[in-house]
């Protein structure tokens, strides 16, 4: 990876160098960028600060803060007009903010940014503004589905499933070979705001009304809470407290047959302790896996945004994303990277599914406000405090008040998920 | 006529009687400047609150307010049902927990007096009280872990006792926050009583002993009538930190599962620090403060009494 990582760096001095060379140069001009603190997003920034700094003459500050923090801190700051920093993490959760991000309609260049997924570039996954594109993905995972390989080989179980039935008959299949302890299906439960993945990915409808107000089909949606409700059958006792790191623990320690997660936070670890016994596989039908995706964004009170442009794309582009997926796990928008001979030949369990997860993932087009509605109801649910039906019914009853931002709406008519 | 100065005694030269006057008050004023600056500072937030309470102003949607809306605020946030829940979540972990504080940190302050290592004791268990609550949350939440937390499989396990889904059950994760806040401000108890009781003279008891009374007719007819002021201070000052207490909960149940340890602290800031509706959020702070000081106000009366 070393030499992956030094090719990297050669081709962004290189871009920066020619960078350099075309402006009227940065020297002595300051930008602040700012990332999420995961000791990966915000760990590449630093990789990249002194070879930026050096072939720029500009200087560069990350700035990197937890999720909860980082998020209060961009709606705050960008809502007031602060100016805090140049460079913003944008995600849909902030869509209500898009307006305040500069387009990049001037500065971008499709060839900056060549072999992108193309699918990662579109209104509904990129962030937009109306039609103005307001930021470029860096990082990306969609929810997938691990499973145990050797298991499912043993029990002569195939783990090719298109839609939720089948997956159930799957795990039926499976439950009578699996060894004593371990359960046929684990999730992380206890993280309710982690639920909508598996109900996204059962629900196949709209999610904003014709009016361009948070809703959602009833039926289909009842439907897809009952087939999130019924994983639980599945799971092992305890499993509605399980967080992010406690379910990829169980699947992690053989104490589950399948996993539903975000790949990212447990392909290491799953590698270490699993080796060549588990796969990716893809999240039954009908719905769409759930998309992760951190944008880069110029704020609009930025008095350098040639500058951030430039550090846009030394951080993102094929080498330097590669880089950082095989260094860190950040998951890399580049096609290139999934097909990367080397790292493909390691990953040859895992990648190519990812690959494909992410060209099918989606947004959700809920800002936090609406979210909160979403996964707490579903939590009552998950504790038999209410039916699927009253979910859905406190759903509509707690978005009544919300004005979902524009963002948010183009959002969800780009992904074919307004109700027409 | 003469004037007579008492020897030793110090006569300012010059200074009319006006001016004499007047110097005692200026040093007053240098004393009761910061007391004002922070009174009126308080008070200047206080106002700007009810202010906020009635504007209609989301700050993702708009620098600045919308516009008045009278009580439209207050109204909102008293016919929202979430609102109702974190009342009864706030109003249940603070009745159960302070309560039991109390009992058992005056427990363990009695329990602790007559020890001879009793300052190595009590530092000991002064421990949860030092760690942060955001710390204390996570920890806890390690604890009650269901596949392979010590609680379950190594406590509970062993007796034959099958633990509880500590944190995947409403009612198991109102116990479990309940459980957490006496376990932190337990210590906090014993730390007062332990002081207020050694505050208490030795002379006071031993005529007691000599009257006749024996150890618990000692504690509760002598020394927990002189500790009740202390008391109503504990009580008091829990309360108030019990009804505010937000960090633990965040990290150990995020207010689940679903809405049930959703606490009034929390609501209020999902609505201004999430929702970013500064509005609503100062409603229902102001309504909160009002249950928060009527709570207080009833305290120091009844403190007030306890010392007449």
């Amino acid at each position: 990876m070393n030499r992956l990582r030094k090719w990297s760096a050669v081709l962004a001095a290189l871009a920066l160098a020619a960078a350099a060379c075309g402006s009227d140069g940065f020297e002595g001009q300051e930008i602040v960028v700012s990332y999420m603190q995961s000791g990966t997003y915000d760990n590449a920034a630093r990789d990249l600060v002194d070879s930026f700094q050096e072939e720029t003459g500009a200087s560069v500050e990350v700035v990197a803060q937890p999720f909860e923090v980082l998020t209060q801190t961009y709606v705050t700051d960008l809502a007031t007009g602060t100016g805090q920093f140049d460079l913003i993490s944008s995600t849909s959760w902030i869509a209500d903010q898009f307006p305040q991000l500069r387009s990049l309609g001037d500065l971008y260049n499709e060839e900056d940014f060549p072999g992108f997924i193309p699918e990662l570039l579109q209104p509904g996954r990129a962030a937009y503004n109306g039609s103005d594109i307001v930021g470029i993905p860096y990082a990306v995972d969609a929810y997938g589905l691990f499973y145990r390989t050797d298991i499912f080989q043993q029990a002569g179980v195939s783990a090719d499933w298109s839609n939720w039935e089948e997956f159930f008959a799957a795990l039926d299949a499976l439950q009578p070979s699996l060894p004593e302890g371990m359960s046929p299906f684990v999730f992380s439960y206890g993280a309710v705001e982690q639920t909508p993945a598996i109900w996204l990915a059962a629900y196949d409808s709209w999610m904003v009304d014709s009016a361009g107000r948070y809703g959602v089909d009833r039926e289909p949606a009842i439907r897809a809470l009952d087939i999130l409700a019924r994983t639980l059958d599945y799971a092992p006792e305890g499993a509605v407290a399980l967080s992010i790191d406690e379910a990829n623990a169980v699947f992690n320690s053989g104490g589950a047959a399948v996993l539903i997660c975000w790949p990212s936070f447990n392909r290491a670890a799953a590698n270490e302790s699993l080796p060549g016994q588990w796969a990716l596989g893809s999240l039954p039908g009908p719905g769409r896996p759930w998309l992760s995706l951190w944008n880069a964004s110029i704020a609009s009170t930025s008095d350098n945004p040639e500058l951030v442009y430039e550090w846009i794309k030394s951080y993102i582009n094929p080498a330097n994303s590669t880089a950082n997926m095989a260094e860190y796990g950040i998951g890399s928008p580049f096609g290139s990277t999934y097909s990367d001979p080397e790292l493909l030949a390691a990953n040859a369990h895992d990648y190519p599914t990812q690959a494909a997860n992410l060209a099918q993932a989606i947004n959700v087009p809920w800002t936090f406000p609406a979210f909160e509605v979403a996964f707490r109801a579903v939590g009552e649910m998950l504790t038999g405090s209410l039916t699927s039906g009253q979910v859905v019914d406190a759903w509509h009853e707690g978005w009544g008040p919300l004005d979902p931002p524009g963002a948010a709406v183009d959002e969800a008519a780009a992904l074919g998920m307004q109700q027409t | 006529m003469t004037t007579k100065t008492a020897p030793g005694r110090f006569k300012l030269p010059g200074p009319s009687r006006l001016s004499a006057r007047r110097q005692p008050q200026t040093g007053l004023w240098l004393f009761l400047a910061p007391v004002i600056a922070i009174v009126a500072a308080q008070l200047a937030l206080l106002v700007w609150t009810a202010l906020l309470a009635g504007q209609d102003w989301v700050l993702t949607q708009s620098q600045q307010s919308e516009g008045w809306t009278g009580a439209d605020n207050f109204r909102a946030v008293l016919s929202d049902p979430i609102f109702w829940r974190s009342v009864r979540n706030t109003a249940i972990i603070t009745g159960a927990s302070v309560p039991a504080q109390l009992i058992i940190g005056v427990g363990l302050a009695y329990a602790t007096l007559e020890v001879a290592a009793s300052r190595w004791l009590r530092t000991a268990l002064l421990a949860p009280m030092v760690i942060a609550p955001v710390a204390v949350g996570i920890v806890w939440r390690l604890m009650l872990n269901v596949q392979a937390g010590p609680i379950n499989n190594f406590l509970l396990e062993p007796l034959g006792v099958q633990g509880p889904v500590w944190l995947g059950d409403p009612g198991w994760a109102l116990v479990s926050v309940i459980a957490v806040e006496i376990w932190e401000w337990t210590p906090f108890v014993m730390l007062l009583t332990a002081a207020g009781l050694t505050g208490i003279p030795d002379d006071i008891r031993e005529a007691a002993k000599v009257d006749g009374a024996g150890p618990w007719q000692r504690v509760r007819r002598v020394e927990f009538p002189i500790m009740k002021s202390v008391f109503l201070l504990i009580v008091l000052f829990r309360t108030l930190e019990s009804l505010i207490s937000l960090d633990v909960i965040i990290s150990l149940t995020r207010g689940g599962p679903g809405w049930a340890t959703f606490t009034l602290p929390y609501y209020i800031y999902s609505l201004g620090l999430r929702n970013f509706d500064l509005g609503r959020a100062s409603a229902a702070s102001l309504l909160f403060m009002l249950a928060a000081a009527a709570v207080s106000a009833a305290m120091v009366r009844a403190q007030t009494k306890a010392r007449l």
